[in-house]
């Protein structure tokens, strides 16, 4: 169940805000939704191959330029769809749980 | 005191103990290993070592020593260990919930599958390698001339599609050996699967080319093309371990990363494992340095002497496929003679002919294609070329599978009605003997070992048949000789068939006591052929003998199943003045 809803949040993350990875995993960190934090590299990695995000080289006022990664319209489009599914899969499972749990 | 080692790491300066560099090197080295050697790793290794950064920055500000060696340690528990990312990637966690067994289903699996998932879903199913799974596939389908593809059209059809069962055991992998490959690393790859050394797969599989060279070299200097066609068998051996290596070239992926390799060794994927797998590969890249310095041995001598036999074996291989390629598509017409003389013969009209060339083509291109495709798949980019050959073998292979379906549903059409149409002939009754004789001059010799050449042939404009299929004697009711002949053809329909009748030209004259007969039936453009026969009927006068030739009656020719028999009846029998012609 895991695999997957982790590219679905990076891609809500970058539609919120363009950032760079340490931004990304420090809102991921806060939500407890990465512990190892080397999996968002093959997952950006994959992501961009697949055209659905970009990034930029921007200077930085502390250190050497950061990776600035922003989300594409193909980018955009599938995040509505995954959006839209997560939705779907979300209602589904709470009134299944709702019935029985209580 | 501790030795400090000054890096730059993600453009910026750390001073780090000499063992935690120790480690962060390892450790580096472990990712690059997982994530396999190429530009996309390069980049997922630099934005790691951008963020191994960040945290040293954050670690550093508080403090103002050295990185130790518990700092690199606490780094690699938050980036993760390539046994970590790989449990992460997979999902063989502990804290996964527990699924229930229950009955396996048969789905198809897209996800790593290359054109539906079929063979892959099918593999799953079985636990057994999809590899293997593909190869049946492909050799049942090129074996059935392409027919069988229909039922992996409909198992896509049919299967839902689903994901990999998670109770599957983990198991060893086809992988193709690139680190030993001579040429696609395909044979290196089975001796990994099944344990063997590179070697002794390599020696099986030239054992046919083997012993066609020994052949061709204890005979004299044409015997390289004996030795090959009259060994038939091992020609096609050979021609069929070309194609399966092919097959094999196109579909199983090369070991690259750390943990394919694992997989294809079937060795479990853990730190340990892939430590000692970096060290293997740094130190036989080490080795290997060496040999190019001192010889080059990798393109020299029995490497460079192995990849010609190959290359040589693969255009033989090819070569082989397209004479059968051809051989079997003038044969699908069951006919076993040359396709273009006869085809105006067997198609009503230009455009049907026409359409019969394109099937046929079809035939040789589809599978063709569909390597193409599969090769050109494999590359990193999947541009639009390569979805277009793939959409190209897809239409190919509908055009030439519907194509001959609907050609030979039309042609069957076209035997639907069959009508007869006989002839009586008065013979004369001066002598007490019936002669028959062939027209033709020249004493016609029947090969019975030759193909259909004999009993169909095309002559200008003109298409012969073999005449007499059918001979028979009966009583007369009368003291005259009386010859009944019996012209009968197949066609769409009643009226078609009489027509068609009309076009027969059977030749016949009788001269006083003997009865001339051609041995063919002429039918000329644009009439075709359509099953047109004779059949001959002598009714026989008490008392008195027929002479005919032997050849009349003995031969059975089956011309719907392409093949012709001969019996000799027992009721027959010799009389002494006569040498060859038999007499009742």
């Amino acid at each position: 169940m895991r695999k997957g809803t982790l590219e679905y949040c990076v891609l809500a993350v970058l539609h919120e805000q363009e950032s760079y990875p340490s931004e990304i995993i420090a809102k991921l960190k806060e939500q407890d939704l990465i512990v190892i934090e080397g999996t968002l590299y093959p997952i950006l990695n994959r992501l961009k191959k697949s055209d659905f995000v970009t990034y930029r080289w921007q200077e930085s006022t502390e250190g050497p330029p950061r990776k600035y990664f922003k989300i594409t319209k193909t980018g955009t489009q599938a995040l509505k769809e995954i959006h839209q599914a997560w939705q779907k899969y979300y209602t589904a499972v709470n009134t299944i749980t709702q019935n029985t749990l209580h | 005191m501790k030795k400090t080692l000054q890096i730059n790491i993600g453009h910026r300066l750390f001073n780090i103990d000499d063992d935690a560099y120790q480690k962060l090197e390892t450790y580096l080295e472990s990712l690059r290993v997982y994530f396999g050697s190429g530009l996309e790793t390069d980049e997922i290794i630099n934005d790691i070592e951008d963020r191994i950064a960040d945290l040293l920055t954050e670690m550093k500000q508080q403090s103002a020593t050295s990185v130790s060696i518990s700092d690199i340690e606490s780094i690699i528990d938050t980036m993760g260990t390539p046994q970590d990312l790989y449990a992460e990637e997979t999902g063989e966690t502990g804290n996964e919930l527990p699924t229930p067994t229950k009955p396996k289903k048969l789905h198809r699996i897209v996800q790593g599958g290359i054109l539906g998932g079929v063979c892959n879903g099918i593999a799953d199913y079985f636990n057994i390698d999809v590899s293997i799974v593909r190869l049946v596939l492909v050799l049942l389908v090129l074996g059935s001339w392409g027919s069988l593809i229909i039922l992996y059209v409909l198992l896509w059809i049919i299967l839902p599609v689903g994901d990999y069962s998670p109770i599957n055991s983990p198991r060893k992998k086809l992988y193709r050996d690139t680190d030993n490959a001579l040429v696609g690393g395909v044979l290196a790859g089975i001796a990994q699967y099944f344990d063997y050394s590179p070697r002794t797969t390599r020696l099986i599989f030239l054992i046919p080319f083997g012993i066609i060279l020994l052949t061709a070299l204890s005979g004299g200097p044409f015997s390289v093309f004996n030795a090959l066609f009259s060994a038939g068998f091992l020609g096609s051996v050979l021609a069929t371990e070309i194609v399966v290596y092919l097959i094999l070239w196109a579909t199983v992926p090369a070991a690259i990363s750390a943990t394919d390799k694992m997989d294809m060794k079937g060795e479990p994927v853990n730190i340990e494992s892939i430590k000692s797998q970096v060290h293997s590969s740094k130190s036989s890249a080490n080795t290997r340095r060496q040999q190019n310095i001192t010889t080059q041995s990798a393109n020299t001598g029995c490497g460079r002497i192995l990849r010609i036999v190959f290359f040589g074996m693969l255009a033989i291989g090819v070569l082989l496929f397209m004479l059968g390629a051809f051989s079997s598509a003038s044969i699908l017409m069951g006919l076993g003679l040359d396709l273009n003389t006869i085809k105006d013969f067997v198609f009503a009209n230009n455009s049907s002919s026409l359409w019969m060339n394109i099937i046929i083509i079809c035939f040789i291109l589809a599978p063709i294609l569909t390597l193409a495709y599969l090769f050109s798949k494999r590359g990193p980019s999947k541009s639009l070329v390569v979805k277009n050959i793939g959409l190209a073998a897809i239409i190919t292979w509908i055009i030439a599978l519907v194509g001959s379906a609907s050609m030979a549903g039309l042609l069957m059409r076209d035997f639907r009605a069959q009508v007869s149409k006989k002839q009586n002939l008065n013979l004369p009754t001066a002598s007490d003997t019936l002669y028959i004789k062939y027209l033709e001059k020249q004493e016609y010799e029947i090969d019975y070992s030759a193909g259909l050449q004999d009993y169909i042939f095309q002559k200008n404009n003109d298409l012969y048949l073999y005449s007499v299929t059918q001979f028979s004697t009966s009583d007369s009711p009368d003291n005259e000789f009386h010859a009944t002949i019996k012209k009968t053809t197949n066609g769409k329909d009643v009226a078609a068939c009489e027509n068609r009748i009309d076009n027969m030209n059977f030749k016949h004259k009788i001269v006083g006591d003997t009865l001339f007969i051609s041995r063919f039936i002429s039918i000329s453009k644009p009439e075709v052929y359509r099953g047109q026969r004779i059949s001959l009927d002598i009714a026989l006068p008490e008392g008195k003998s027929l002479v005919k030739p032997e050849e009349l009656g003995n031969v059975d020719i089956n011309i719907n199943h392409g093949m012709h028999r001969y019996h000799q009846s027992g009721s027959y029998h010799h009389m002494d003045d006569d040498d060859d012609d038999e007499v009742i």
